[in-house]
């Protein structure tokens, strides 16, 4: 299958400071990918060079099999949100969605359809009137979601898109990014890892302008291979590994960490370790399949 | 999408959002004041002129005979130094006349003001980046250039209605569908002549990030242009090399300014398209700058 979106050797340097070097990675078609580094680690570079507004030193760029974009050729087909960008102050919602959205190849009258289900989705259909400059931060960054939105688009690219957002409306962002899977691909670059954790099926870690991991979100976060049980109380383990010598285990303070190998899959790890640790009185309270995306990201650099 | 499509979208939205800012309609009050505040003195100067000659003569006197008369062609052929420009310049109403010199002396200024953040402004505020993913940088910087080039037209025609306006209600004899013929003839050419600075403002505002620089950079270049184009025609240096200087002038819009007035199709076409020429060249210099950074 052709990818969304792949990147070969991409440079690019502002004076000496080296924002990518030599980036590589690949998205596949109909994922929401998580793009995730620390700062400066040149996710907003990479979003801007795909987007066209960045030309790159070096490398190639690759968007579903068509080469770099090129809105003439192919109008439509990526849409983004980027990061700190201020809107036209000065039109009304309605008027700059139905801009963006006749700019993309649609007619007037498509536009104002797509301009009215957008604004649904990000909660502002009353406000479609409202001057730009009328509107808080939280509502500017909502339309700014609903443009990104607009069309068919086979790829989008989202800088940070819940940043400014009340805990209530991340919940419905999230919600509408969802609604999108399978039908589109969407890489999303954001700081809040328990975020992309429960929006994300694949991720892309970029750390000082290389791509250090990449892979399903089941693989990083070894959700097929570790259960991980919080108990109140240490046991031994010797009879459990007496029985399974197959099972690999070890400690993180009073968590347990069990790693099946050989066609273990996370339910017959359940089967056999949980009546271990009911019949050994170990206060089991919590149980969670493979680490969280925060824990495969920290490893990560410190393995890096 | 065809690129002309493209080009339509961006300068309908940009006209729209110039015409919405508060900047956008300032400038246009300023046309409007402008061109008001210019005709009234104008007309001030010129009812004292009639009033002095009806002194002297001890008759009523026709401003428009006395304009249309020899003794007018002979001035005006000694100021434009073209007998057939003279002749055009004397047929036309005062206040259209007045009102063209009002429009090339102040409307370049004003395009600068009000287009040299025109793309700029969009570099600096990020706003750029809602719109390159939809369509390509030529469509989209043409698009700003058409946009700017529709709210010229609107500021000229606006100033033109104010000039009209004030002519009928404060000047004798003025004939109305005269002057606004005339008035509607002149704005054209003085929408091509200020097309060039446009040209530069565009330039400025491509090759610079912020709208303080391309502000300054498209001051540069017009006074930059004003100063060489008045020193290759300037008598003591043409008269060394006059073929030489004489092309040189047609580099510089005001190289162009006395035949926009010429009666002949081919010397005022000549210098529309002379000027329609500079202006895109400097639209094309900047977008040569813009196509190659990052935005």
């Amino acid at each position: 299958m052709t990818a969304a979106l792949a990147l070969r050797g991409v440079r690019k340097q502002y004076g000496r400071t080296v924002a990518l070097a030599g980036l590589d990675m690949v998205v596949p078609t109909g994922v929401i990918c998580g793009l995730i580094g620390p700062n400066g680690a040149g996710k907003t570079t990479t979003f801007g060079i795909v987007g066209g507004m960045i030309r790159p030193d070096a490398g190639e760029v690759d968007i579903l099999g068509r080469g770099p974009l090129s809105p003439r050729e192919h109008p439509g087909i990526l849409t983004m949100l980027p990061q700190d960008c201020e809107l036209s102050p000065h039109v009304t919602l309605r008027q700059l969605l139905t801009h963006y959205a006749r700019l993309q190849g649609a007619t007037k009258a498509e536009a104002e359809r797509d301009v009215d289900a957008r604004l649904e989705e990000v909660v502002l259909r009353d406000r479609g009137d409202a001057r730009i400059k009328t509107l808080s931060h939280g509502m500017r960054r909502r339309v700014s979601i609903a443009q990104a939105l607009l069309g068919e688009p086979e790829l989008v690219l989202l800088d940070e898109p819940t940043s400014g957002l009340d805990p209530e409306l991340v919940v419905r962002m999230r919600e509408v990014f969802a609604s999108h899977r399978k039908k589109r691909t969407l890489v999303v670059s954001s700081h809040n890892l328990l975020e992309l954790e429960a929006l994300c099926d694949h991720v892309v870690f970029i750390e000082r302008g290389r791509c250090t991991r990449t892979g399903s979100m089941a693989e990083v976060t070894e959700q097929g291979l570790v259960m991980r049980y919080t108990l109140e109380r240490a046991v031994p383990l010797e009879p459990l590994a007496a029985a399974h010598a197959e099972l690999e285990m070890t400690w993180e303070g009073l968590t347990l960490i069990v790693r099946g190998s050989g066609g273990w899959a996370p339910a017959s790890l359940n089967g056999v370790v949980v009546p271990y640790l009911l019949h050994t009185q170990a206060g089991l309270l919590e149980i969670r399949r493979g680490k969280s995306l925060e824990d495969a990201y920290l490893a990560g650099r410190e393995a890096s | 999408m065809p690129r002309t499509r493209s080009i339509a979208l961006v300068a309908e939205f940009d006209l729209r959002e110039s015409l919405s800012s508060r900047k956008a309609i300032v400038l246009l009050a300023l046309y409007v004041l402008g061109s008001l505040g210019g005709s009234a003195l104008f007309i001030r100067m010129l009812n004292a002129l009639r009033e002095r000659l009806e002194e002297e003569l001890g008759q009523r006197v026709d401003l428009a005979q006395v304009m249309a008369g020899p003794g007018m062609a002979r001035v005006a052929g000694a100021l434009a130094g073209d007998a057939d420009v003279a002749s055009a310049l004397v047929g036309i109403p005062p206040m259209a006349l007045f009102y063209g010199w009002l429009a090339m002396t102040f409307v370049p200024l004003l395009v600068l003001f009000t287009s040299s953040d025109a793309i700029s402004g969009d570099l600096s505020s990020g706003a750029v980046r809602f719109s390159l993913f939809r369509t390509d940088r030529l469509s989209w910087a043409a698009g700003k250039l058409v946009g700017q080039t529709l709210l010229m037209m609107v500021g000229v025609l606006v100033g033109a209605l104010a000039c009209w306006g004030i002519g009928l209600l404060w000047l004798d004899g003025v004939k109305p569908a005269d002057t606004a013929y005339w008035l509607l003839r002149i704005s054209g050419r003085t929408m091509v002549y200020c097309f060039a600075y446009l040209g530069m403002a565009m330039c400025a505002s491509q090759l610079a990030r912020t709208p303080i620089r391309s502000g300054g950079l498209a001051l540069l270049f017009m006074f930059g242009s004003s100063l060489a184009g008045s020193l290759v025609q300037a008598e003591p240096i043409a008269a060394g090399a006059p073929q030489l200087f004489g092309a040189l002038s047609k580099l510089f819009p005001n190289g162009h300014h006395l035949q926009l007035w010429h009666p002949g199709l081919v010397e005022s076409g000549g210098a529309m398209f002379g000027l329609v020429t500079i202006g895109l060249a400097f639209f094309a210099l900047g977008f040569w700058r813009l196509d190659k950074r990052d935005a």
